[in-house]
């Protein structure tokens, strides 16, 4: 029990560290990819910090929900990112693969809310573009997983480490790093950088948000890009059992930073996405993802 | 000998590709049609008379089949390019060609006749594949010779249409080596009809099976037959008339054989049944799928052309039904309808140059504009229709009594009402075309030239064929069915 | 090492179906092809001794379906469509799951029960036999002439391995005559696609229309 509380304290705090410098690294690849200095990699430990720091204003038509969102949001993913085993193959036990789903699903369903709640038209407009896309990328994300479900024979986090390196693996990376693109609100499907009402999706659920309130939520996000990647790394480049914690926790790092610029070098190659073409873009992720289950259950 | 029949039409083709104007043309032309001719009638009348079959040569072999085909494509083509001759002078005079391009329809032309000698002649299934996608390429640029939008677009159609289908009749040859390379070992042997068909019944049936099946639907494509037809009345119309000519009595008859080849081997590997019944389904689809299409057409070529995929039905009936009978049917309409349909589309062709149309409403009145190409004309109809006189009715006798033997009344019954109900429709527009005023503005009359006595020899044929077969014929058929149903061994 | 080749072969002619772009469906013939013909050069090398037969199969493949194909696709490209956008008679996501459901009936239907008497391991005849349906698709589901090109030579690429799956390569000569055939047939199309520009004004063949019964 002791035990289970100190593994779980300590990926809590892991993930709370790693996930804005691994944005920090994303950001400063896009720029120079862009031929221009960018921030600082440690530049969102500092926006964070400074919003910490800030009072949050709440308007008064609004109720607990709004609140209570940011609190939702960033635990709900620190529990997601608690259920991978970083280190040994040693998993809490709580959850497993459609726990995690089931946990994306309830930060995303609480932001949406928040968003509608102050009846202002980004936050409306960024709710249902954000349930849209969602309503896409599940489906993806979710068969791509079984996928590789259906290769390890178990839906336990602990099991499915390395489910992907099988040849059908491929297929079922490229239809995950499809759904990861949209999950994490990255060109080409989602701007993250932007606050224009053209193509703000996640930006504008956040809008009317200030202080520390928007500061566990940008944390939020930032968390949930680094939980992908680590279930991404999990499943197609695990750690071999027996070396040392930071040795392995490095690796893993390092992995997920090379995933990130993945990420980079995908956002700075393609252009955002009409909205009414991702429908199309996000069908394709799904049928790789089908051809990967179909592989993995006729061989 | 057989190597012969190859290079001389493609050393013909080569000779035409080098600017030497129409005169040239036409004479190297003529020189290679007859060249072909003749070697064409020596090496299958060798085969039958003198019953010499040349074991030893390993590429391109000759047998009892083979040679009805070789004869049949000497003729039909030795026919069709000697009548091109005036045909493309009377283009050039109407401006629808220009004289470079004269050179290269020559070029093309013995180039195709070329590649239908090497498909029937291969001994080898993968070279026979290679060569009938090879007639497909040069036949397509051929069909769209005008370059008009109609003429492109059945060109399209028909490269696209069949190279699909016979890329099927590859697995289906994949899948035989594979049952072959089991008994034979992996050598080009495998792919050997020689080999193969004493070896036929140690063949996997259910892998035979399903291979029959891919080249039924692959060959059955280039052939013409119902679902997979529908290039066929496009290319066929569309193209220049000796082209079509050569298509509809040689190439269905070249994707025929291949069918007949599988057929032959399945049978033996299978059992009866399956290919036959297979065989017997599409061929009745085909003649009751031609039949609408040729009751309301109003473009003359198109309704020859329909009527050649109801006659491609007719011999694939024959096939599957199987028996002396059915065999013999088969053969014969092979030779008939190629003789009987070339007439058709040449003196078709003459006539709409005349017209300066294809569309039967406009031709009217033929018997006075050209008297003795209309009755040419009439006549071939006639005889595709199934009219006594002339072979036709001899071969679809054949098949008829063998299909109210082998299956039953009731198919026999759907053959001779489909045949029926196409006669009527035929004379119905014979009638129509024939027996109508010409418009004024005609000039009347014809001169009796060498074209004539070109249409006539095979009409003359066919009708001999109806009125008495000499013995020798017939025992030149006997010896091809006995060896059809002997199962392809010597 | 096979089968993620084999793989790559399947997901590019996959990814055909999920584009518009020309240009971008004439890179993905040529990856399929290459990937191809490392298939075959694995094979051939593999083994006891050098498989000479593959190799040269291999070796012909990369010259004729990697170098010499697409450029001529491309010179033609540049020289036909205006546009480089390719109308469609089936929208894209709809294709791409049809796509799935071919590959999905090869793998449950098509293999293990029509071909249960070839005895052949491994991904390959599953793969070939998933791409000639998939190139068939690829013809039918977009309205241009030159994607009907590029479906026929997707179809023949996934008969070649096809062959090289079942049976080791077929004799030689046919090999040679069919990658002749292919060449010729390839120049013949690009020719009448050029030619259909130049008469019809467009590519798409929803203009091919006027012979009808």
């Amino acid at each position: 029990m002791i035990d289970n509380l100190l593994i779980a304290g300590g990926q809590i705090i892991l993930l709370i560290l790693m996930a804005p410098i691994v944005n920090g690294i994303i950001k400063k690849a896009k720029a120079l990819t862009q031929c221009r200095r960018g921030p600082s990699v440690f530049q969102p430990y500092f926006d964070i910090i400074k919003f910490l720091k800030r009072e949050p204003v709440v308007s008064v038509n609004t109720s607990w929900i709004t609140q209570l969102t940011p609190y939702v949001c960033l635990s709900a993913y620190l529990a997601a990112g608690c259920l991978i085993p970083l280190w040994e193959h040693r998993s809490l036990g709580f959850g497993d693969l459609i726990a995690l789903t089931y946990l994306f699903a309830l930060s995303r369903f609480s932001l949406a809310l928040a968003g509608l709640e102050p009846a202002s038209a980004f936050g409306g407009m960024g709710s249902s573009r954000e349930m849209m896309i969602a309503t896409l990328v599940e489906p993806v994300m979710v068969i791509g997983l079984f996928g590789l479900v259906v290769a390890a024979g178990t839906t336990d986090l602990k099991g499915l480490a390395g489910a992907g390196q099988n040849p059908a693996g491929l297929l079922a990376f490229i239809g995950l790093m499809v759904a990861t693109v949209a999950e994490t609100g990255r060109i080409p499907v989602d701007n993250p950088d932007t606050h224009l009402e053209l193509t703000m999706v996640h930006e504008a659920m956040l809008l009317e948000y200030a202080g520390r309130h928007l500061g566990f939520l940008h944390l939020a996000a930032m968390v949930k890009q680094a939980v992908l990647l680590i279930l991404l790394v999990h499943l197609f480049w695990p750690q071999q059992p027996g070396i040392p914690i930071a040795l392995a926790l490095g690796l893993l790092v390092g992995k997920v930073v090379a995933l990130g610029l993945l990420l980079a070098l995908i956002e700075s190659v393609l252009a955002k996405m009409r909205l009414f073409k991702l429908p199309e873009l996000l069908a394709s992720g799904a049928a790789f993802c089908l051809l990967a289950v179909l592989m993995n259950s006729f061989v | 000998m057989l190597y012969l029949l190859l290079l001389a039409p493609l050393f013909t083709a080569v000779c035409c590709l080098f600017p030497l104007g129409s005169r040239w043309w036409e004479r190297i032309n003529v020189l290679g049609a007859l060249l072909t001719g003749i070697a064409a009638l020596y090496c299958s009348l060798n085969v039958f008379l003198v019953g010499n079959i040349d074991r030893t040569q390993a590429f391109l072999v000759i047998d009892q089949l083979s040679a009805v085909l070789v004869l049949i494509i000497g003729i039909v083509g030795t026919t069709c390019c000697l009548y091109t001759v005036s045909y493309l002078r009377s283009d050039l005079k109407n401006g629808e060609l220009t004289e470079r391009q004269v050179g290269r329809f020559f070029g093309l032309l013995h180039l195709f006749v070329a590649t239908m000698y090497l498909a029937v002649l291969a001994d080898n299934l993968g070279v026979m594949w290679v060569a009938i996608e090879f007639t497909t390429i040069v036949s397509a640029l051929l069909v769209g010779f005008y370059g008009n939008k109609a003429a492109l677009e059945a060109a399209w159609k028909y490269i696209i249409i069949c190279t699909v289908g016979i890329a099927f009749a590859m697995l289906g040859i994949i899948l035989t080596f594979y049952a072959a390379r089991g008994v034979l070992g992996s050598d080009e042997i495998s792919l050997s009809w020689r080999f193969l068909y004493p070896v036929a019944a140690k063949l996997d049936p259910s892998l035979m099976k399903l291979a029959f099946i891919f080249i039924l639907v692959g060959y059955g494509t280039k052939a013409g037959l119902f679902p997979l037809h529908t290039w066929l009345p496009d290319a066929h119309s569309q193209a220049p008339s000796p082209v079509s000519a050569l298509l509809s009595g040689v190439l269905l008859n070249c994707a025929i054989y291949a069918i007949i080849r599988f057929h032959l081997l399945t049978t033996m590997a299978v059992g009866y049944n399956f290919s036959g019944r297979l065989l017997i389904i599409f061929g009745l689809m085909s003649m009751a799928g031609a039949l609408p299409f040729i009751l309301v057409q109003k473009d003359i070529k198109r309704l020859l052309a329909y009527s050649s995929v109801e006659h491609v039905g007719i011999i694939i009936l024959g096939i599957g039904l199987g028996g002396v009978l059915g065999y013999t049917g088969a053969i014969l309409h092979l030779i008939n309808h190629a003789l009987g349909k070339s007439v058709l589309f040449l003196s078709a062709g003459t006539l709409a140059q005349t017209y300066h149309s294809k569309l039967i409403p406009r031709m009217q009145g033929i018997g006075q504009l050209l008297p003795i190409t209309s009755k040419v004309f009439m006549a071939s109809l006639l005889a595709i229709g199934g009219a006594p006189p002339f072979g036709l009715f001899i071969s679809e006798l054949n098949v008829a009594t063998r299909g109210f033997q082998a299956g039953g009344p009731g198919l026999g019954f759907v053959f001779l009402m489909v045949i029926a109900v196409v006669f009527t429709g035929l004379i119905y527009f014979a009638g129509k075309m024939y027996f109508s005023d010409l418009p004024a503005r005609f000039p009347r009359g014809e001169q009796f030239s060498v074209n004539h006595i070109l249409l006539l020899l095979p009409l003359c044929l066919l009708i001999s064929q109806g009125i008495y077969m000499p013995g020798a014929v017939q025992d030149l058929i006997a010896k091809v069915v006995s060896f059809m149903t002997a199962g392809g061994v010597y | 090492m096979l089968d993620f080749f084999t793989y790559v072969f399947l997901i590019a002619g996959f990814l055909m179906l999920a584009g518009k772009v020309i240009t971008n469906n004439i890179t993905l013939l040529a990856i399929q092809s290459l990937a191809l013909s490392i298939i075959a050069f694995y094979l051939g090398l593999s083994g006891g001794a050098v498989n000479w037969h593959m190799v040269l199969i291999g070796g012909l493949t990369f010259a004729v379906k990697v170098i010499v194909l697409p450029w001529i696709l491309y010179r033609l490209v540049d020289k036909v469509a205006a546009r480089r956008v390719v109308p469609l008679s089936i929208g894209l996501g709809s294709s791409s799951l049809i796509g799935v459901l071919l590959v999905g009936l090869t793998y449950s239907y098509v293999v293990p029960v029509l071909l249960k008497e070839v005895q052949v391991g491994g991904q390959l005849l599953p793969v070939a036999l998933s791409t000639v349906l998939l190139g068939c698709f690829f013809m039918i589901s977009r309205r241009s002439a030159l994607s009907q090109l590029i479906g026929v030579i997707v179809m023949e690429n996934g008969l070649f391995l096809c062959g090289i799956a079942v049976t080791g390569g077929m004799p030689l000569i046919i090999e040679f005559g069919i990658f002749f055939d292919l060449l010729v047939g390839a120049l013949v199309m690009g020719i009448m696609t050029y030619q259909i520009r130049d008469t019809f004004d467009t590519l798409d063949t929803k203009f091919l229309n006027k012979l009808k019964h």
